[in-house]
């Protein structure tokens, strides 16, 4: 599992934490039933406090990624494999962007308002 | 030149692991053959504890052991390795295997032998002398033999053939990053050794309520000793951040790490445990240390000093990569006091 943050980016850290896991699930490499490492360990290799990442892991935990039990390691869910299905499409709308100039900064920001907007 | 010597790798690597544990054998057979009317019958053919004979049998017991053990063994340490050797790995742990190989042999050559010499004549394998002396020449041999066999092959400088190394991720600047992975032995492996320790566990309880009280004591002692070592040495979780990569045992020890200013180089190759480790688990050979828990894919960290850190993990190439910007970070941009 690869976790990048960037002090300078406008993203919170804990943003960028749970963005990093989640684009890992998406890849396959962190699998459902894969534990995730502990959060004091994770904020001691990062540098970061550790409710930062805390708040991360309960991100994923409220989208239905994890599973977190008091005193227990995170353990992702089978939600996790239905994001690896996502990919297949997202690949392709990256490369309908890319076909049409756009750049995946432009991309992403053109999803995300549009959801946005569209959502009730 | 450099051609002659990789073949004189090879060929040295047959001469000590093939040949010289067929002739070794070859003649041990030989001699006890030419022996056997001289032998009681049965024969000895198992020693207890203290030295005497306490198990009997046929001279075709003798010959089996000395054949298994003298030319079965090197020939499957050789099965294994060759192929590697032959597609180019090189390191002196291919060495010591051919060395251990040989070292067997001889150690099966001279005790067989001897334990058959010294029943020449008598009427009754009961009275068979100690077995002591045979050991002693028999180790005696394997050590001579070994190390005969180490120095008859050409040192090797460390090749891992297959190995490839990742391009350094890209970090921007500012950019922090941690990689992490739990490496633990195969599926099926894990569930055997937790339904042995289950088995432990339900014997203990079925003993400790039948009134077997020093019975259930033991077989608790023996279920915490498998399960202190299985934590110990199945899983390992692996970390690589800006300090470098490490690698801790589920238990706490073993923990080994190698610093980032130590990082010469990281890869990833597939990796055979008993051919280049000489078997799974936490292995210290020369010029390497494995943490091998299973064959396939491993991360592969190289020290300054050309030894090697070899761990089996899934996405190891992320690893190496991500090992790679550290390491390269701190070489060009020396540490800033806080």
């Amino acid at each position: 599992m690869l976790i990048r943050i960037d002090a300078s980016s406008d993203i919170s850290i804990f943003e960028q934490v749970a963005a990093s896991i989640r684009s890992d699930m998406a890849a396959g490499r962190v699998r459902p039933d894969d534990k995730l490492p502990s959060a004091r360990e994770v904020a001691a290799s990062l540098g970061v406090n550790l409710h930062t990442v805390l708040r991360a892991y309960q991100v994923l935990r409220d989208e239905g990624l994890v599973d977190m039990r008091r005193g227990r390691a995170a353990v992702v869910t089978s939600a996790a494999g239905d994001l690896t299905e996502l990919m297949g499409d997202i690949r392709d709308l990256g490369a309908r962007a890319a076909a049409l100039g756009m750049t995946p900064d432009a991309l992403a920001s053109l999803v995300r308002d549009t959801l946005r907007t569209s959502q009730p | 030149m450099f051609e002659e010597t990789q073949t004189s790798v090879v060929r040295r690597f047959i001469l000590v692991a093939l040949v010289a544990p067929a002739v070794l054998t070859g003649a041990a057979i030989a001699l006890q053959l030419s022996w056997r009317n001289d032998l009681p019958d049965p024969i000895a053919t198992h020693w207890g504890p203290g030295g005497v004979a306490d198990g009997f049998g046929g001279l075709a017991t003798l010959l089996i052991v000395s054949t298994v053990l003298g030319l079965g063994l090197p020939g499957l340490i050789a099965a294994t390795t060759l192929p590697l050797l032959a597609r180019g790995a090189r390191g002196a742990n291919f060495r010591l295997m051919a060395s251990v190989a040989v070292g067997l042999s001889a150690l099966s050559a001279v005790l067989n032998t001897w334990t058959v010499d010294m029943q020449r004549g008598l009427s009754d394998a009961q009275n068979s002398p100690s077995v002591f002396p045979a050991l002693v020449a028999g180790y005696g041999a394997a050590a001579v033999a070994g190390a005969a066999g180490w120095f008859f092959q050409p040192r090797q400088r460390a090749v891992v053939p297959g190995v490839s190394h990742p391009e350094a991720l890209n970090l921007a600047k500012d950019e922090r990053a941690v990689w992490m992975r739990t490496a633990t032995i195969r599926r099926p492996f894990r569930i055997l050794l937790l339904a042995i320790i289950a088995a432990l566990g339900a014997a203990s309880t079925a003993l400790w309520i039948v009134g077997q009280e020093t019975a259930s004591w033991i077989y608790l002692f023996a279920l915490a000793v498998l399960g202190l070592s299985m934590a110990a040495t199945t899983t390992f979780h692996v970390t690589v951040d800006s300090t470098g990569v490490r690698a801790v045992s589920a238990l706490g020890v073993p923990r080994v790490s190698v610093a980032i200013e130590d990082v010469a180089e990281a890869g990833v190759a597939n990796v055979n445990g008993f051919a280049e480790f000489g078997g799974w688990g936490f292995r210290q050979r020369p010029g390497a240390l494995g943490i091998i828990l299973r064959n396939g894919e491993s991360l592969q960290v190289t020290r300054r000093n050309g030894k090697r850190l070899v761990i089996t993990v899934d996405d190891p190439a992320t690893a190496a990569a991500l090992l790679t910007t550290f390491a390269s970070r701190t070489r060009t941009m020396p540490p800033v006091a806080p």
